[in-house]
Formats: structure tokens, sequence, C-alpha cells
């Protein structure tokens, strides 16, 4: 095994790292949102892929229009959480204290509904979406993207804001007691519905945010969502089903070994390390490898 | 042997009747929807089979595709590996594999409850659906696996080729048994304590029964089934394709079920058949690249708030008596 | 025998409440009522609805028939979260506060309000906490490490961020040491003289009819009886049958 590892070439390890890292920050985002409103709703949001997907779309048709990458990433978070506001207000608000077996049919339905409407709205072709920063740098042998690294600081500093906005503005502190109080958020004057509505809505605009960031790297079409909603829902699985703390910690940790996985299988089946980590966990662990109680 | 009281009667008479159509349907139906009525009768198959665990175990589960695709995919390896073709040996590598699966999501299912369940049981179906698709020596990856359909042999008596009629048949007679053979294993003593599972599994365990065996059993013989499902269309189609294993047909099972009523054995089955008919309407209706998902997804969002029983869920003590 | 209850200068009104918890018919046609500024007791053993009444009143349970007023306007079906805007504050047994919170984050979700402006809160928490100066000194921790006094304190302090008309309290005595007890009483007073009516469901027969000025008391979901408080004492009759052990 020693001799295997030592036979990989150290730069090569450093940029798998590189991507892993990037790849995972990128994860992180949409995991975390899952996690916020899987946390805090209780609603398994199938959909949050599409939302993925749609947010990329949108950033898409923004920087045609515009030019303008982060006009498209704002337009992007504000139009989908718009979307998921309206989504929540019309299925999600009528079924709350019913079975939450329905949420994970709706936004099931919704993910169908959704995906479809991109097919036959933006039809087949894949569209491409420039990156904001078209500069290099010299990483070993590579000519590395500066704009990878900047996808990593820009979801880290996402995320980190969020975590500000939850531990210290009126309406975290409003989201924190309604989690741990339903009832008692209510008998507050805490308009609890509404915040229902607002995570969700939140949720869904950090999904809009992460498609648009991760964009550039990919071709743009209707199914780019399915993929990572699979890999989220481990993410938020091994990371302790809402825990905000623990996905981000499984979203790096999963990336990383994918990355490395791939120096020696291709990409489509370095795939299999998220299953087996996942397995792992429902065998050794099932509340969640990294989980913190947030 | 009791009297047979006034429900009962009702319950058989209308059963004979359905099956008469069903019978009569493949001559006098145009070949499109005879062909259409073999396929409803597949697919009811396999939600049905998922009923008995979403229906009436309460456990919620995606992972239906992995046993629908390993049946097609074992029926496939059957029918390529021995020749000629045997359709009963097909049965037997479908219901294996489907086995196998079975065993695997069963195993989980007694660690993990609602809605971790269901959402690694989607998972469970991706890991089979990356193997298939990658493993391209073996199952052909993307391509899948064309194969011939066998002929219908009966030992050494009968043995010749199906033809629309007796596969429809056929079909229909496996789907018949296995109805029957549900239903009666939902109303044995088996079948309560499930429904006693689904209702508070809590309660059942303190009472004292093994939650786990029942579970264990449940998802076997629900794999079992759908298995037997994935067989009938590896048949019927003469092809095994990974984009059965996807977890979108699991999704497809359980909009079965939701939109025919969950709990009742044949709401699924008709739910199949409302959903397949509706979507072959509008296809026909405004044309083939319509979008059919977007307006039958929004049926199904609306069932599920509006009319969360299904079409046939108001019936479900009737029929489950 | 049910009186009539419609009195027009009544803050809460409660007029032939009936609720069911599945098939347990806990209010048989409950009707109370309690004016503006009063302290009114509601007396009565384990179970015969107390708790269901005022969570009714709150909004928290849907009442099969009856009504419940709030200054002469039906509020039934109304959430929680309007009437908690409209002036009704409630305090529920067990607390209830919320624990991964701070002490200073519990008060806030009842401050931050619309209209309050900065002066007015500093004001509300410097009355709060020269009442309650443990809490003062707990401000950044977190509510589940407090003692079951301290909670109810902060219970009770959250209650007044809303600046309510009237504050359901549920048996806030229950498990306090005696030193406790008598705070407990010393904040209803003052709550009193600032003109806030206190509907008190409590099990402390002494405190309740020190401390109010009218008595209702239940038995298996209904009001058998009511009375100024100052027709009571612990030996009485009345409280016997309905109470005694």
């Amino acid at each position: 095994m020693l001799a295997v590892i030592s036979a990989v070439p150290f730069d090569l390890l450093l940029i798998q790292t590189v991507n892993g890292i990037v790849t995972g920050m990128i994860l992180a985002l949409v995991a975390s949102g899952l996690t916020l409103i899987f946390g805090i709703m209780d609603v398994v949001n199938f959909a949050h892929g599409e939302l993925f997907m749609l947010g990329a779309y949108v950033g898409v048709i923004v920087m045609v229009a515009t030019g303008n990458f982060w006009l498209a990433l704002i337009i992007s978070f504000l139009v989908i959480a718009l979307l998921g506001a309206v989504i929540q207000i019309v299925t999600l608000r009528p079924l709350i204290g019913r079975d939450p077996l329905n949420t994970i049919l709706v936004t099931f339905g919704f993910s169908l509904i959704l995906q479809n409407f991109a097919l036959w709205y933006f039809g087949p072709v894949a569209r491409r979406m420039p990156a904001p920063i078209l500069s290099h740098f010299t990483l070993f042998y590579l000519d590395y993207p500066w704009y990878r690294l900047v996808i990593a600081a820009l979801s880290a500093a996402i995320i980190g804001g969020f975590w500000l906005f939850l531990k210290y503005s009126k309406f975290g502190v409003w989201i924190r007691a309604t989690t741990q109080d339903r009832v008692m958020a209510q008998a507050m004057g805490i308009p609890v519905p509404w915040v229902l509505t607002g995570v969700f809505a939140l949720g869904a605009g950090m999904a809009a945010a992460s498609g648009v960031l991760f964009a550039p790297l990919v071709g743009v079409d209707h199914s780019m969502g399915l993929d990572w909603v699979l890999k989220a829902f481990i993410v938020v699985v091994v990371g302790g089903m809402g825990s905000l703390g623990g996905s981000i910690v499984a979203a790096i940790f999963i990336s990383l070994l994918e990355s490395y996985a791939s120096i020696w299988v291709n990409p489509s089946q370095a795939v299999i390390v998220s299953f087996v980590v996942l397995i792992l966990t429902l065998l050794f662990k099932p509340t969640g490898l990294f989980a913190t109680p947030k | 042997m009791k009297k047979p009281n006034r429900h009962t009667v009702i319950y058989w008479a209308g059963f004979c009747v359905v099956m008469a159509l069903l019978i009569v349907a493949p001559l006098v139906l145009p070949v499109f929807w005879a062909k259409f009525l073999t396929e409803v009768l597949i697919w009811g198959l396999l939600a049905m089979s998922s009923d008995l665990l979403i229906g009436y175990t309460g456990m919620v589960s995606f992972g239906h595709s992995a046993f629908f695709g390993l049946g097609m995919y074992g029926a496939a390896a059957a029918l390529l590996i021995v020749h000629p073709g045997n359709v009963w040996l097909a049965i037997l590598f479908g219901l294996s594999g489907a086995a196998g699966a079975a065993l695997f999501v069963a195993y989980f299912s007694t660690r993990l409850r609602d809605i971790y369940f269901a959402i690694t049981t989607l998972i469970f179906s991706q890991i089979f659906y990356v193997i298939i698709f990658t493993w391209t020596s073996v199952t052909g990856g993307e391509n899948g696996l064309i194969f011939t359909r066998p002929h219908l042999t009966f030992a050494w008596f009968y043995d010749a080729r199906f033809n629309l009629t007796t596969l429809h048949w056929f079909v229909l007679a496996i789907v018949a048994g296995s109805y029957l053979f549900l239903r009666r294993v939902t109303q044995s003593p088996f079948g309560k304590v499930l429904q006693s599972i689904r209702e508070n599994e809590f309660r059942t365990r303190a009472i004292g029964y093994p939650v786990e065996r029942y579970k264990i059993v449940s998802v076997m013989l629900s794999g079992l089934f759908a298995g037997l499902a994935g067989v009938l269309y590896a048949v019927q189609n003469e092809f095994a394709a990974p984009d059965f294993v996807y977890f979108i047909t699991s999704g497809d099972t359980v909009i079965f079920n939701v939109m025919g009523g969950i709990g009742t054995l044949v709401g699924p089955i008709v739910g199949a058949g409302f959903f397949q008919l509706l979507r072959e309407l509008m296809s026909r209706i405004f044309g083939d690249q319509f979008p059919y998902l977007i307006p039958l997804g929004f049926i199904f969002i609306a069932m599920i708030i509006f009319l969360p029983q299904g079409l046939l869920g108001f019936a479900r003590r009737w029929l489950n008596r | 025998m049910s009186e009539a209850h419609t009195h027009t200068q009544a803050l809460i009104s409660v007029e032939g409440l009936h609720t069911y918890y599945g098939k347990s018919h806990i209010l048989d046609g409950v009707s109370l009522h309690v004016g503006p500024g009063e302290v009114v007791g509601l007396l009565g053993r384990n179970g015969v609805g107390k708790s269901t009444t005022l969570k009714t009143i709150m909004g928290l349970v849907n009442p099969s028939a009856g009504k419940v007023m709030l200054n002469g306007t039906t509020i039934n079906g109304l959430p929680a979260h309007k009437l908690a805007r409209l002036g009704i504050a409630y305090v529920p047994e067990d607390r209830r506060i919320f624990r991964l919170l701070t002490v200073m984050e519990n008060l806030r979700t009842g401050l931050d309000r619309k209209g309050m402006t900065e002066e007015r809160k500093k004001q509300l928490l410097d009355k709060v906490f020269t009442f309650f100066p443990r809490l003062a000194e707990r401000a950044n921790q977190a509510g589940g490490t407090l003692s079951g006094g301290e909670q109810q304190m902060l219970a009770i302090s959250r209650a007044m961020m809303l600046e309510p008309k009237i504050i359901l309290l549920d048996e806030p005595t229950e498990g306090l040491m005696p030193r406790m007890v008598s705070q407990i009483r010393q904040i209803i007073d003052v709550l009193h003289r600032d003109g806030v009516a206190i509907l008190l469901v409590e099990q402390n027969v002494p405190l309740t009819l020190e401390s109010s000025q009218r008595i209702y008391i239940m038995e298996k979901g209904i009001v058998r009886h009511h009375c100024a408080a100052s027709e009571l004492d612990v030996h009485h009759a009345v409280i016997k049958q309905y109470l005694g052990v």
C-alpha cells in the first residue's frame, strides 16, 4: 500500500488535494442548504439538485445579458430563493403536521417537474458559462486556474457569512428558537410559518449560488442536479443530519477521498468512494461520522 | 367451512369480472393497447411489491429500482448464458439477483428508520446503478444487454414461442398469482403485525414482537416480487438497461403507489395504469416532445395534498377485509 | 351551572370551550373571564384541564366549540404568534425556555419586536435584571445550564419582554424552593401593580389565594366554583371538596 502511495508523484497528490478541497467546498455549500432545511423544517428537499441546476441556468442567462458574473450570482440567489419560497408556501405549508413522508414525495414531484421544465425550456444542449477570472497560476506543472481557488474561498465565505447570520442576527435567533421549540417560538410572537418559508428560501438560494459558482467548471444542463443531490444527501447523512458543521467536514472529507481515488480509477467510478463511506458510516456510526450538536 | 358473507361474495365476483376482462383483452384490443396493458400489469406488479413495504409496513423505500433492475439483469444473464433460453431459469436467476439486493437493503432497514431509511435506499439504488453502468464487461454498461425472448415451456409437454396473447396471459397469470399471494400475506397474522408496525412501531416492539425480523421478511418479499416484475419486463422487451436501475424508477413506483392508494395492493396497479394512461394521452394530444412529466408532476403533488389516500385509498378498509 | 360571561370590560373571556385530545373530552364547556389588570387564580386537581384552558387561550390548542375573546373580539383560530403580538403571553408548565440559546437570546425573542426602540429595550431589560439579578449574571450562558428556579425566572422574564396585557402562568412554583416561591409571589405583585393581568394556574393554594382577586375552581373539564379570593381560605369546604387529598 505504501509503495502505491509513494509511487504517486507528490505534485499530483497536491493537485488532487486542491481539487478535492475546491469540490468539497461547493459540495459543502450545497449540503448546508439541505442540512438547514432538514434540520429546521424536517423536510427532505429532493428538489435541491434542481434548484442548484436552475440557479446555474439563471446565472448563465444573466451572464449572457450583462457579462457580469457577480450580478449573475446575486440575481440567481434571489430568483431561486423566491422560487423556493413559492414552492414552500404553496405545497409544503399545507403539509405541516402531516407525515414527513409526504414532504419527500412532494419535493420529489417538484424535482421531476423542474428537471423536465429545464429540459423543455432550455433544450438538451449544455450551456457554457465563462469564468469570471480567466487567469491561471502555475501549480507545479499545471496551469491551475485561479477561479477554482476563488470558488473555494467564496463558498467558505458564504457559509461563514451564513453562520454569522445564524448566530447574531435577529432572524438567526428566530431560526434557532424555532428549531428548538416551535411551539414556544410561536408563543413568543415569532411568526413561525414565515420563518420556515424563509429557511427554505435561504436553502434554495444557497443551492442556486452553488450552481452559479460551479457552472464555469462544467457545462450547464438539465441533469446536472441529479448527481449533486445524491452526493449532497450522502454528505448530509455522513455528516449527521441536521448538523451544519458535520456536513461541511463530511463534504470536504468525501471530496478529498474521491479526488485521490481518481488518480487510479476514472471519475465515474470514483463515485463509489462516497458510497463506501456512506455504508461504513451506517454500519458503525449511523448518527453521522462528524456530527456536532448545532 | 364458513358461510361466505356478502362482502366476500362481492369482492370475488368483482375479482372474477376484472380477470375475465383482462383475459379477453388481448383478443379484442388493437396491438398497441394490448401491449400497453401487459406493460401496465408489469409496472403494477412492481408497484404492488412496493406497497407491501410502504402501505403495509410503513417503510418508504426508493430502492425498488434496484430490485427491479437486478431481476431484469438476472433474467438477462440466464437468457444469455444458457441456450436455448429457459423462462423458468430466467425467473430463478432474476429472483436470486433481486434477493441479493433485498438482503442488502433488509439489513439496513433494521437499523434506520423513516426518512433515513428512505434516503439510504435511494442511495443504494444509485450504487447498483453505478455498478451496472460502469461494469461494462459484464453488464453491457450504458447500452445494456439484448437477448431473445425464451419459449414458454411447461416441462416436456409444451414448448412454443410466446405470441402477444400468450405472453399477456403469462404475465397476467403471474401478476394475478402474486396479487393473490400478497393478499393472503397481508391478511394473515403476519400481515397484521406488519400493519401494526406501520401504525406504531414502538408499541409493537413493546408488546414483544421481534420487529426486526418482520421488517426483514417484508423487505425480502417486497424485493422478490419487484425482481419478478423485472424478469417479466426483460422477457417482454428483450433487453435490460441501466436506466431502469436509476432511482427515478423507484420514484415512479412510489408515484404509482400514492396515486393509486397505498395499503390497498390493487390501488398501485390502478395507479400505474392511470399514470401510463395519462402519459399516453398527453403524448397523443400534445405530441411526442411534450414534457408530460410536468403536468403529471403537478397532478401528483396535488393528489398528495388534496387526495392523500389516492384513487382507491377510500376503499382501503373494504379491500383489505 | 355556567354563568353568563359576556363581560364587555373583560380582557380575556372564554365561553363554553370544548376541547378534545383524540377521543378524550378534556374541556367540557369552560367559561371564565379576566378583567384588565386582574389576577385571577385557576385551581383544581391534576388533569382537570387547567393547562389545556391556558393553551386554548394561547391558540396552541384548537377548541372544537366555544369562544375565546380578547377585549370583546373573538380570537379563536388565530395563530399563537399573532396572539403574542396582541398582548397575550404564555409561561408554560415546565418553563420551556430555549435551552441552546443564551439568556440574552431567550429574552431577545420577545424583545425584538416592531416598534421597540433601543431605549425601550434597555428599560425593559434593566427592569427584569433588577428584579432577577441572577439572570444578569448569567446573561451569556445557555439557558439549559440554568437551575430550575433560574429557568423559571427566565421564562417569566421572557414573557415580560412582550409587554403583555395578560400573562398566562402555568404552575410557576412547581418544583421550586420556598425562597423562590416567595420571589414568584413578589413578581406577581409587581406585575399586578404595573397593570398586567394574570391568569394563574397553581397547585399552591395559599399563594394563589393571597395573590388573586378572584378564583375559579375546575373539576373534570368544567368550572365548578367561582368567587372572590377573599371569600376563601385554605380550610374552606369548597377547597377541601375540589382539591382535598
